[in-house]
């Protein structure tokens, strides 16, 4: 596995190939779960992963290298998983369905789902937030990611992303606390 | 925000519970360079016969010319179709997209 650094010499040196297999192994684990942390089946994972190595490809020559390059991979998966649960949510509003009970239908049959209990609600819980919490909230929650990162990767100022975080946590803290 | 003993401050609850199918991420890698890189281009199947239709173009222009001299040197030949088959050869030159080049390259 390369680091970072190691990447972004490849691309400098005009061995773009090798620049993005490097990305590949080094991110694919990472990205694919953070994808599954918003809630979206492996199939879906597996099909959002190859549109960003897609979208890694095309742009890899623009990437400026002005912020981090796992923060620029997270801005391109950040996009296509809200693209992503946009067309979900229209889907299941065409289906009758709120997007929340597929959403909950995926965790309860998924058979790779391995966490407790609570876990499982915790998930859920996640799955009642809006798109801007719902990104602060795991960008900030599980990743431990500075605001000053999760900034650069949602487009959202500091500020606004602290306030979506309150609302995420303590929604969340009532929901789980309600039901344990 | 926060509570004291606060649920969200549970160890377990930053524990990863998802996992993948078993072998996933043995092969992903190839597979998603391979979606990920631009397929190597592949000529157009118009482009790949542009030689046969060059060279088909340019055996109905020697005919064309052949008969119409043919016609223009024989005493008494029916002149009728004469326009009608010059005008069926180059709208077939055309309709392939033959280009001048390509003709005068097959008659070389």
């Amino acid at each position: 596995m390369k680091t970072d650094r190691e990447i972004l010499e490849l691309r400098a040196l005009g061995k773009k190939e090798e620049a993005l297999r490097a990305i590949v192994e080094s991110y694919s684990e990472r990205l694919y779960f953070l994808i599954r942390r918003f809630g979206l089946p492996h199939d879906d994972a597996d099909d959002i992963l190859q549109d960003i190595y897609i979208k890694v490809w095309s742009s890899l020559d623009s990437f400026r290298g002005d912020s981090g390059l796992y923060t620029w991979l997270y801005r391109i998966a950040n996009n296509e998983v809200l693209s992503n649960l946009r067309k979900a949510r229209v889907k299941a509003f065409l289906g009758g369905e709120r997007l929340e009970n597929r959403l909950n239908n995926v965790i309860d049959e998924d058979p790779g789902f391995n966490g407790t209990k609570l876990q499982r609600e915790l998930q859920k819980a996640i799955n009642t937030l809006p798109p801007k919490q719902k990104q602060v909230f795991i960008f900030r929650y599980f990743d431990e990611l500075p605001y000053e990162d999760i900034s650069r990767i949602t487009g959202t100022s500091v500020g606004s992303l602290k306030a979506s975080y309150h609302h995420a946590y303590t929604k969340i803290c009532e929901i789980l606390e309600n039901n344990f | 925000m926060r509570k004291e003993n606060n649920i969200l401050d549970r160890p377990e609850m930053k524990a990863n519970p998802f996992t993948a199918p078993e072998g996933y991420f043995e092969d992903l890698g190839e597979r998603m360079v391979a979606a990920a890189l631009p397929e190597e281009p592949k000529a157009a199947p118009a482009r790949r016969l542009a030689p046969y239709f060059a060279y088909a173009a340019s055996l109905v222009f020697l005919a064309v010319i052949g008969t119409f001299l043919l016609r223009t040197f024989t005493p008494g030949y029916d002149r009728t179709d004469e326009a009608l088959a010059y005008n069926d050869a180059v709208e077939y030159l055309i309709f392939t997209g033959t280009s001048l080049e390509e003709i005068s390259s097959t008659m070389e």
